[in-house]
């Protein structure tokens, strides 16, 4: 639930400029810093693992719609 | 007091402040998804009340269809329509809004039903309401098809909070920008997770956890919306200012 039109205004931006590889940012708004291990690897990581877990609960609800998984 | 009586009243201000709070934002920018998101953020509020005065007083069919409804079946599904409607900008997006709007009526029609059903005599002072609510409601073939309704809203939920927090961490992760706001969407996305992990555990039986579960949601949840939209404010207060001086 984090704002994240401001990210599709900017993809759009640099395809349609075509001059710049990194998308231009709100005055409030800052870049990843290169070479971190929190976002180059550590962060990834949870997001496929949260990805993961997500994936597992829905199969579990709808384990639980289709009576694989008992309904109590 | 017990740990159970306390945990639904902390999340109950946690997230009283930050319906609140979203709320406000919907009031300056008028977006439809920051109402969907404080109309979910309400349920939400309002399922973790309705804990908290089960916790402390005796049985009432009001706080339990407001437990029920909006606490275990429709939340998730409006604040995930909310981050929906953030990221897609298509028109059938409107054709599910208006199909959450119908399903929550309908989902509401069924929950008085089986509250007329319901076995009041079951329901046991001092218990957790999620570790006795299956004692209490009709079983499906008995007037309780709202529990059927139940997993729809909720895998919607999951899959459009939980799944567009994670897939807005992503983008932003890709473009090398906004930190701020992948740390807060992961944030969101746990927190998201951790009340659906509780929520299914209650399914299959072990609601010892729920309210643990939803403290931790609304704590992360909160964290990350905190987070993922500090660096916009700036940009938001010269839009106002702009409105203002245009008007």
């Amino acid at each position: 639930m984090g704002d994240g039109d401001e990210i599709g205004r900017s993809e759009s931006a640099v395809t349609q400029s075509g001059q710049s590889d990194r998308p231009r940012l709100k005055p409030g708004g800052s870049r990843i810093p290169e070479g971190s291990r929190l976002y180059g690897r550590l962060l990834p990581a949870l997001i496929v693992g949260l990805g993961v877990l997500m994936v597992v609960l829905i199969v579990v609800a709808a384990g639980v719609l289709l009576g694989f998984v008992p309904f109590r | 007091m017990s740990l159970n009586q306390i945990l639904p009243f902390v999340s109950s201000v946690i997230m009283l402040i930050f319906t609140l709070s979203v709320f406000q934002r919907y009031l300056v920018r008028r977006r439809l998804h920051f109402l969907f998101w404080a109309i979910g953020l309400a349920m939400f509020g309002a399922g973790s009340f309705a804990e908290a005065y089960f916790a402390i007083s005796g049985w009432s069919a009001t706080i339990f269809f407001i437990w029920y409804l909006f606490g275990a079946a429709l939340n998730a599904a409006w604040i995930g329509h909310g981050s929906l409607l953030l990221l897609v900008r298509k028109r059938w997006v409107h054709v599910l809004t208006g199909l959450l709007i119908v399903g929550s009526v309908i989902a509401a029609v069924l929950m008085v039903q089986a509250l007329s059903k319901a076995n009041v005599a079951a329901y046991v002072s001092g218990v957790p309401i999620s570790e006795q609510y299956r004692n209490v409601m009709p079983p499906i073939n008995q007037g309780g098809t709202v529990r059927l309704t139940t997993p729809f809203f909720n895998i919607y939920g999951l899959l459009t909070l939980a799944g567009g927090a994670l897939w807005s961490a992503w983008l932003f992760l890709r473009k090398q920008v906004l930190p701020n706001r992948v740390i807060g969407n992961v944030l969101i996305a746990a927190g998201a997770l951790s009340i659906g992990f509780a929520s299914a555990l209650t399914r299959v039986g072990n609601g010892s956890f729920l309210y643990l579960g939803e403290l931790v949601a609304a704590v992360l949840m909160y964290a990350g919306f905190v987070m993922a939209a500090a660096p916009g404010t700036e940009a938001e207060v010269a839009g106002a200012a702009q409105q203002a001086s245009a008007a």
